[in-house]
C-alpha cells in the first residue's frame, strides 16, 4: 500500500527510474517509421530549428514567445507544449524569486546569507542601506568585517550546535558601517534546512535587528527612571520636611513658655535643617541687643554666647532675608555679627510678630561648599514665620498668665493665685506628712497714712513694703497682696514657731524701711501679723487662713506691731 | 451500472464496477484550474467519502496550464491516479505534471487501461 509519504513516493526518485515517465517522442508501434518524405524532413528540420531558438531564448530569458502548435504533428507538437510549459513555469520561478526578492528587500531588519566559512554570499537590501554599502561591496566578503565587536563564532562546532539547537537567541552586538559608526543590533544565527543545500554546502542566515532607537530609548527611560526617583526621593523628603514644620508648631503653640519653646526647636530644628547649623537669636525686652536662645549641629560656642546689637545684621536693617553665599550670585556683604573666619554660606531671617520684630533665625551651612536652594530658603522662611507666631503667643500668654496672678501694684502673688498655691501645698505637706506655715500680715493704720499723705504716697508704701517682704522670703515661699494693704506669705515645710519668728523679722525688716516718696521721707510703717500652721491649725485653705487671721485680729486687738500665734484647734 | 456525471463541461467523471473514478476529456481540451475544481467536486460527489482509484484519460487534452496542474497535484485527488495517454501531447503533459508539479496522491503514466488497472489492483492487495 502506497502510503504517500516523500520516501516512499518521490516522484523525482520515480522518475529517475524512469518507470513511470513515457516519453514524448518514441516511437510506438505502429508509428511512422524513420523513413522521412522531403516534405516532413523540411518540416521537422524547421520545426526543430524554432525548438532550438525556444530553448534558447529561454535560457536567455526570453519568456514572450514560444513555438505553437500547429496540428501538423502530434510529437512535434507535444515538444512545442512541453516548452510552452516550460515557459510557464520558468515565468513563475522568475515572478517569485522577483517577488521574494522583494519581500526580503521590504524587511527591515538585515539579512546576511552566508558560507559555512562566514563568506557573505546574499544579503537583504536593509543589510547594505543599514551598513552604508552598495550591494556589490560586500558580497564575497568575510562577515566578521561586518563587526565592530563581538563577532560571532562561525565554524564546524557552531554549525553543529547550530542544526542541532536551532536558531540562535537574540544575542546583542555592534555592527560597523562603512564610515565606522557603530550600530547596535541584536541578531540571531540559523542554519537553512538541509533539504536546501545548495551544491552540498552549508548555508547560514544571519538576521540582525537595528535597536540603536530601542537603545536610545532605554537610556532615555533609565534617565527618565532616575529623574523620577530622584523627584520621588525629593518628595518624600519634602513630605518629611512639612511633617516636621507642621509637627514642630503644633507642639510649640502648646509650650507655657519661652523656655520650653526654645527647648522643642533644639529638638526639631536639627531635623528639619541637617545640613545646615543655627541659632534662633531673640531681641532682649530692651530690644537694644540679640543673643541665641536655641542653637543647633555644634553652633559655634562663642557665636552663641556673643551679644549683638540689631543694627550689626543686614536682615534687621532691612526687615528682610539676607543671603551671603559663596557663589556669584550671592551677596557678598556679610553681616557684622558673622565671624569672620566662618566660610560657607548663611542667611539671616528677620522674626517678626504682630509688627514687632522679636529676634532673627540664623542658618549656616555645614559644607563650606554648601548652597541654599529655592526649596531650602522657603523652608527657612516658613520655619522664621512658625517660630515668631509661637513665641509672641507665648508671651501673650505669660503676659496674661502674669496678669491673672499678679498684683498689677506691688508684683506680689494676688489671692486667686495664693488660693491655688495652697491646696497644692496643703496637699504636698499631707502626703510628705509635713507642715505649711501661714502668716497674714496688716500695715497698722495704713487708712489715716493714705489720708495724710495720699493714696500715690500709699501705693508707693505699698510698693517698698512688698520689696521688703519679697526680699525677706525664700524662693519658694510664696508672698501674695490679698487686699488693701493686707499681705499673706505662705512657708512651705515651716513650723509654727518657725512661721512666727520669721513673721517677726519681717515685722521689723519693715518697720526699718526708710520710705521715700517724690523725694520726700516718709514715716515708718508698722506691721502686725498672725501665724498659723498645718496640720496643727487645720489641714485645709480655709481652716487654716482663717485661724492666722484671727491670730492677726488679736495682734491688733492686743496693741498692733507684734506677731501672734494662732491658738491651738 | 456505474455511477455518470456528465455536464456541459469538458469533461466526465465516472464511477466503475471496480470502484475505480474514470475522468475523461472532450476532444483538444485546454484545462484551467476551474475545470480542475469541477472535476475535484465530480470525483468527490461519487465516492461519497471513499478513497478510490482514479484513472485520467488524457488522449484529447491539449493543453493543461500552471495553475490547472498545481491545482490538481495539491487536490486529494483519491488512492493513487493513473494517466492514461498514447499521445505525444499527453505523454508530455504528463511528464511535467509529475517532474514539475510533484502530486501528493501516488501517480503513474501507461498508456493502457489493462496496465493501469493491474497497478491499481496490486496497490489494492
Amino acid at each position: 500500500m502506497v502510503s504517500g509519504n516523500k520516501s516512499a513516493f518521490d516522484p523525482l526518485e520515480r522518475a529517475s527510474q524512469k518507470e513511470d515517465l513515457v516519453m514524448a517522442t518514441e516511437l510506438t508501434p505502429g508509428s511512422q517509421s524513420h523513413t522521412q518524405s522531403p516534405a516532413r524532413e523540411r518540416l521537422i528540420q524547421r520545426r526543430l530549428e524554432e525548438f532550438e531558438q525556444a530553448i534558447v531564448d529561454l535560457a536567455a530569458g526570453k519568456l514572450d514567445e514560444v513555438p505553437e502548435m500547429t496540428g501538423e504533428d502530434e510529437k512535434l507538437d507535444a515538444i512545442a507544449a512541453g516548452l510552452a510549459m516550460l515557459r510557464e513555469e520558468l515565468r513563475a520561478t522568475t515572478v517569485s524569486k522577483h517577488y521574494l526578492a522583494d519581500v526580503l528587500d521590504a524587511i527591515p531588519d538585515l539579512l546576511v546569507v552566508l558560507d559555512s566559512d562566514g563568506t557573505i554570499l546574499e544579503l537583504n537590501r536593509s543589510a547594505w542601506v543599514m551598513l552604508d554599502y552598495e550591494k556589490g561591496d560586500l558580497i564575497g566578503r568575510q562577515v566578521s568585517e561586518l563587526f565592530a565587536s563581538d563577532v560571532p563564532a562561525i565554524g564546524p562546532s557552531q554549525l553543529a550546535k547550530l542544526r542541532e539547537t536551532g536558531p540562535t537567541p537574540n544575542m546583542p552586538a555592534k555592527l560597523s558601517t562603512k564610515n565606522g559608526e557603530e550600530v547596535p543590533v541584536r541578531l540571531s544565527l540559523s542554519v537553512m534546512p538541509q533539504y536546501y543545500e545548495l551544491e552540498r554546502k552549508t548555508r547560514i542566515v544571519l538576521v540582525a535587528r537595528d535597536i540603536t532607537e530601542q537603545s536610545r530609548t532605554q537610556e532615555e527611560l533609565v534617565r527618565a527612571n532616575q529623574d523620577l526617583e530622584r523627584l520621588v526621593s525629593t518628595l518624600e523628603y519634602r513630605t518629611h520636611e512639612m511633617d516636621l514644620i507642621s509637627e514642630m508648631g503644633e507642639v510649640l503653640q502648646s509650650c507655657h513658655t519661652t523656655d520650653e519653646a526654645f527647648s522643642v526647636l533644639g529638638s526639631f530644628l536639627p531635623r528639619i535643617f541637617p545640613t545646615h547649623r543655627g541659632a534662633v537669636c531673640m531681641t532682649t525686652s530692651s530690644g537694644n541687643v540679640l543673643q541665641a536662645s536655641a542653637t543647633w549641629n555644634d553652633f559655634p560656642e562663642d557665636m552663641r554666647q556673643r551679644i549683638f546689637a540689631p543694627d550689626q545684621c543686614w536682615a534687621l536693617r532691612r526687615g528682610r532675608v539676607h543671603l551671603t553665599t559663596m557663589s556669584p550670585d550671592g551677596s557678598a556683604v556679610r553681616c557684622h555679627h558673622v565671624d569672620p573666619a566662618f566660610e560657607g554660606s548663611y542667611m539671616c531671617i528677620p522674626m517678626m510678630a504682630q509688627s514687632e520684630e522679636l529676634g532673627l533665625l540664623h542658618l549656616r551651612t555645614i559644607d563650606p561648599a554648601g548652597e541654599f536652594d529655592g526649596a531650602k530658603m522657603r523652608v527657612a522662611h516658613t520655619i522664621a514665620e512658625h517660630i515668631a507666631l509661637a513665641l509672641a503667643n507665648i508671651t501673650l500668654r505669660e503676659s496674661l498668665r502674669h496678669k491673672s496672678i499678679r498684683d498689677p501694684l506691688t508684683g506680689l502673688f494676688n489671692r486667686r493665685y495664693l488660693e491655688e498655691t495652697m491646696e497644692r501645698e496643703l496637699h504636698r505637706a499631707t502626703r510628705a506628712d509635713g507642715t505649711l506655715g501661714v502668716i497674714m500680715l496688716d500695715i497698722d493704720h495704713f487708712k489715716d497714712f493714705n489720708d495724710r499723705f495720699g493714696h500715690e504716697a500709699g501705693d508707693s508704701v505699698l510698693r517698698q513694703v512688698s520689696k521688703a517682704i519679697t526680699d525677706e522670703t525664700r524662693g519658694e515661699d510664696i508672698a501674695c497682696r490679698i487686699g488693701g494693704e493686707e499681705f499673706a506669705v505662705v512657708l512651705p515645710d515651716a513650723s509654727l514657731e518657725e512661721t512666727y519668728q520669721r513673721a517677726d523679722s519681717l515685722r521689723k525688716a519693715i518697720f526699718g524701711l526708710t520710705l521715700e516718696y517724690q523725694q520726700q521721707h516718709l514715716p515708718t510703717v508698722k506691721v502686725s501679723a498672725g501665724v498659723a500652721a498645718a496640720p496643727l491649725h487645720g489641714k485645709d485653705f480655709e481652716s487654716l487662713l482663717n485661724a492666722a487671721d484671727r491670730a492677726l485680729y488679736r495682734a491688733k486687738s492686743e496693741g498692733r506691731d507684734r506677731v501672734v500665734k494662732a491658738s491651738d484647734t | 451500472m456505474a455511477s455518470e456525471r456528465g455536464t456541459d463541461r469538458p469533461f466526465s467523471v465516472q464511477l466503475d464496477d471496480h470502484d475505480v473514478a474514470h475522468i475523461r476529456f472532450e476532444p483538444n481540451a485546454d484545462l484551467r484550474i476551474e475545470h480542475i475544481t469541477e472535476i475535484m467536486r465530480a470525483v468527490d460527489d461519487i465516492r461519497d467519502g471513499r478513497h478510490v482509484p482514479v484513472m485520467v484519460h488524457m488522449e484529447h487534452v491539449r493543453t493543461a496550464d500552471r495553475e490547472a496542474r498545481n491545482a490538481a497535484a495539491r487536490a486529494d485527488t483519491g488512492s493513487a491516479v493513473t494517466l492514461i495517454t498514447d499521445s505525444p501531447i499527453g505523454r508530455m503533459i504528463g511528464n511535467f505534471y509529475m517532474l514539475v508539479n510533484k502530486p501528493r496522491t501516488p501517480t503513474k503514466m501507461f498508456t493502457s487501461e489493462q496496465d493501469a488497472f493491474r497497478w491499481i489492483h496490486g496497490l489494492r492487495k
